[in-house]
């Protein structure tokens, strides 16, 4: 494989939505940092962030926080959507269990709806299932990934066998499962719960650990002395969880004889402590701690001792990062790789035992302290790998569509790639959409049709098809390309052909290119449509479509010159047509024609500099577009669609035509003689010649489009990662 | 509602008279020009083809630009003029049948339709719930495509019925589509 063979040329933008009870700043709870950190990582993989926030803290609900100031700095924009919800808004479950939907307001959808339709996302991030439904208002293009922090299913059952307060969301499987089936990426906080999920759902399920790395440390001063007493810790948030746990815990550590004779210090901070009440000599309740960083460094080891909870211990990963030995059980440990017998200790007793074999051997301390990092060192690994999966779900997931062609459609003001990119964003407003480019030259700036499409170089001079077989293979195996739209001629294209179709299900092919055309006169018995053939759809249906659907943007200036004359545009005459076009410019007094070559033979590329000269010259009042080229008559009955200009195309092999005299009598001109008699009034051709909407067809090629793009299994194509269609 | 005038019908006569002599000499250069092309002459003939009023290329002269009724489906008002036609690309080594679904109003009936093909007058029928006017197309071996010529002299303003109308077309029957479909008999 040539590793030249695909080169960006240019990027597209991406932006992400982000939806989240819980505020990004300031990272002093673990949902919170969970939440910057998954932003954090999208922005270093290039994407806008556009933060909404539906306060569902207390002190956001209270007031709008001093941290709003950091979320409009730190994110491209920040939003809070008001509760239209009666307080409080986590209220209990109406029933045995939350519905999934229970705490959702629908003044969340009101402002989705508005905002999605009228600005387009590539990725929605929805933060816990209870908010899944927003994942509804998303569009088709949009990646909808379900960042479920935490496994509400079973906490009710949970919290009971704790014999916790029954508080916040909780929820059955079948209720979950609604909530993950809304996503189309499921991200979990840890592997345990990404199985669960995965049991629930077929949606892509992806495990990404948090981990934050900290500063390093320096030794404290008392490190390995054996005189004084250890100081093990925990630090934890005001929840039912947590307090039931550190109850258990603090029975087990205040009856124990042992602990009693051991040199060990336990200290416990945070607002858990609120709801603790002990009066062992050996335990400390510190309640919220200014620094965390002084918490940290004036413990020898972190307790976690915590069975039956759910999501990930972020106290835990806290504590690695801090380079602390962690004494835990298996359930705190959860999530993280254990490297050490401490680390998955099975009750309270043995936690306390640990501990009391860490305050009288030092040397074990230690050890434990460099297996604890190790384990820190793997936890982080496992993050980065997680979301580096996370970013691979996202490009395999997106429904991309892939224009390949060897026309430098990126250059402005050529009349032989208007079209391509008019065509080209018309796709941006459905799907991403990205362009292979098998030509010569690169973009300078980009234009504004293809602001939102990322183009790379397919092509390599030296071996065209070896290089653009290897860049397809690539893009297959990085992305779900749903459809390609084929725009190349000569020797090479059937050979595209067969690659794209052995790499897509669905390719379009640009009929305006003869070699296309040709094709698809061998495959299909209908008339070949002017402009593109949809080969699974519609196979019965003859649709063309104007050439132009709107005015380039170099046309703006020509609406304000003063129509006058006539203008005979050649498109692909034969000799006849030549004659033809002399009789008419003799023929034709009160309108005098010009002339100007668009074609020059019937299959013959457009005159690259048509457009320039087009502009260069006068605004006519008419057109002529004469010969038997099909794609320049529809380039010149866009121009005069624009304009409002009657255009009357044809070629001596479409004679007669049918015109009307001047005292508006039908006539058949069977000769360009009798065309220069009977066209020479533009307003009685305006009465007659047709009249089309600019997008006439498009609409119907963007209609089906979206068909398709509905019907495309995005999930059975995001987990054939290693090669599409294939 | 204002009627076309009817003394067209004269100069319209001797104008196919004029054409069905112009159509013997130009059949043959088509003839020539066909077999001397590289087109395949035993190309396959499709089941059918359907002319959406939201296309573009088959409007040669007459209509007015799509629009969509209630129902969503697109139409197009003919009325530009007091012919419309279609020029439809199609294997014409078969005969062919049209079906074209053409909806009159109180302001003007369909009845006095008239069709032809390749400027040539044919029968064309018309009736039944669908408002179908079906008529048939000659094969002409070798030609590429067909021409289809609609006569309907007849058609209304709408600003100059309703003052309040700022509709100020000349409006004659609503177009809702074409089916072709190989006659299925002998050339």
């Amino acid at each position: 494989m040539q590793n030249s063979a695909m080169r960006v040329l240019q990027r597209a933008p991406r932006k992400a939505l982000i939806l989240s009870p819980v505020a990004s700043h300031p990272q002093d709870f673990g949902n919170r940092r969970r939440v910057y950190q998954t932003c954090e990582f999208l922005c270093q993989q290039g994407y806008e962030i556009h933060f909404l926030l539906y306060p569902m803290e207390p002190d956001w609900m209270a007031r709008v926080q001093d941290a709003a100031r950091d979320m409009r700095r730190e994110w491209d924009s920040f939003q809070v959507i008001p509760a239209s919800r009666p307080f409080p808004l986590q209220s209990p479950a109406i029933g045995e269990h939350h519905t999934i939907d229970e705490w959702w307001d629908p003044t969340i959808g009101t402002h989705l709806s508005w905002l999605f339709e009228r600005e387009h996302f590539d990725l929605f991030v929805v933060n816990y299932v209870f908010m899944s439904k927003a994942l509804e208002y998303a569009g088709l293009r949009t990646v909808k990934v379900l960042e479920a922090h935490d496994r509400f299913a079973g906490r009710k059952e949970l919290l009971l066998r704790l014999h916790a307060r029954i508080e916040s969301f909780y929820t059955t499987e079948s209720e979950e499962k609604i909530a993950l089936d809304r996503s189309d990426i499921v991200i979990a906080i840890k592997e345990s719960e990404a199985e669960f999920y995965a049991s629930l759902t077929d949606r892509e399920v992806i495990s990404v650990p948090f981990w934050q790395d900290q500063p390093p440390r320096s030794r404290r001063p008392m490190e390995g002395n054996a005189d004084v007493p250890l100081r093990a810790g925990f630090i934890g948030a005001l929840n039912v969880v947590n307090v039931a746990n550190m109850e258990a815990f603090l029975a087990e550590f205040e009856s124990r004889h042992d602990i009693a004779a051991a040199p060990l210090l336990f200290d416990i901070a945070g607002e858990v402590c609120e709801f603790l009440d002990t009066r062992h000599p050996q335990v400390r309740l510190l309640g919220r701690v200014e620094s965390l960083d002084e918490f940290y460094d004036s413990l020898d080891v972190v307790a976690v001792p915590m069975t039956l909870s759910t999501g990930l211990k972020i106290k835990t990963g806290e504590a690695l990062a801090f380079g602390k030995a962690v004494v835990a059980m298996d359930d705190g440990f959860d999530g993280f790789p254990a490297v050490d017998e401490f680390h998955t200790l099975d009750s309270f007793a043995a936690t306390c035992a640990a501990l009391v074999a860490l305050a009288s051997n030092r040397p074990r301390l230690a050890k434990l302290e460099w297996r604890s990092r190790i384990s820190a060192l793997l936890a982080r690994r496992r993050k980065e790998a997680g979301y580096r999966k996370l970013a691979a779900a996202i490009l395999r997931v997106e429904p991309k569509i892939l224009f390949v062609t060897d026309l430098p459609v990126f250059e402005e003001g050529n009349a032989q790639v208007e079209r391509l990119a008019q065509w080209c964003q018309l796709c941006t407003g459905v799907a991403a959409t990205m362009i292979g480019y098998l030509g010569e030259g690169v973009p300078t700036a980009p234009r504004p049709e293809l602001l939102e499409v990322e183009i790379v170089a397919m092509g390599d001079d030296s071996a065209p098809q070896d290089s653009a077989n290897s860049a397809w293979d690539k893009l297959a195996r990085r992305y779900n390309i749903i459809e390609v739209v084929l725009s190349v001629d000569g020797s090479l294209a059937p050979q595209l052909l067969q690659i794209a179709r052995s790499h897509c299900l669905r390719v379009i092919l640009d009929t305006w290119r003869s070699a296309l055309a040709a094709t698809t006169l061998t495959e299909t018995a209908l008339p070949v449509p002017d402009y593109w053939q949809d080969w699974e759809q519609g196979t019965d249906v003859l649709v063309s479509a104007t050439a132009l659907r709107y005015r380039p943007r170099l046309f703006e200036g020509w609406r304000a010159k003063r129509a006058e004359g006539s203008l005979a545009i050649l498109c692909g005459p034969d000799s006849k047509d030549r004659n033809g076009v002399e009789i008419l410019i003799d023929g034709i007094t009160n309108i005098e024609p010009e002339a100007l070559t668009l074609a020059a033979a019937p299959d013959a590329p457009f005159e690259r500099d048509f457009f320039a000269r087009l502009l260069a010259g006068r605004r006519p009042r008419l057109f002529f577009a004469i010969g038997r080229n099909a794609a320049a008559h529809a380039l010149c009955e866009a121009i005069g669609i624009i304009f409002r200009t009657p255009c009357l195309h044809f070629s001596d092999a479409d004679l007669p035509i049918l015109l009307q005299t001047e005292d508006g009598m039908p006539v058949l001109c069977e000769t360009y003689a009798d065309i220069a008699r009977h066209a020479g009034d533009p307003e009685r051709l305006a009465e007659i010649l047709p009249i089309h909407r600019s997008d006439t067809g498009w609409n119907i090629y963007k209609e089906r489009l979206i068909d398709r793009l509905a019907s495309a299994d995005r999930r059975a194509a995001g987990s054939a990662s290693d090669g599409m269609g294939r | 509602m204002e009627n076309s005038s009817s003394k067209d019908a004269l100069s319209f006569r001797v104008g196919l008279i004029e054409r069905a002599v112009a159509e013997q000499g130009r059949r043959l250069e088509e003839l020539m020009h066909a077999l001397s092309d590289d087109e395949p002459s035993d190309r396959r003939v499709p089941e059918k083809i359907l002319v959406e009023p939201a296309s573009v290329s088959p409007f040669a002269s007459g209509f007015h630009f799509h629009e969509h009724d209630a129902a969503g489906r697109a139409y197009r008002w003919t009325g530009r003029g007091d012919f419309f036609e279609l020029r439809v690309p199609m294997n014409r080594n078969v005969n062919w049948t049209f079906e074209m679904e053409l909806r009159g109003n109180e302001h003007v009936s369909v009845d006095p339709l008239r069709c032809f093909v390749d400027y040539i007058e044919i029968p064309v029928s018309f009736g039944g719930p669908s408002w179908l006017a079906t008529g048939r197309i000659p094969a002409k071996p070798l030609a590429t495509h067909a021409v289809l010529t609609f006569y309907l002299p007849g058609h209304f303003i709408p600003s100059k019925l309703d003052p309040k109308s700022v509709d100020h077309r000349r409006l004659s029957a609503v177009f809702y589509g074409l089916k072709l479909a190989p006659a299925g008999d002998a050339k």
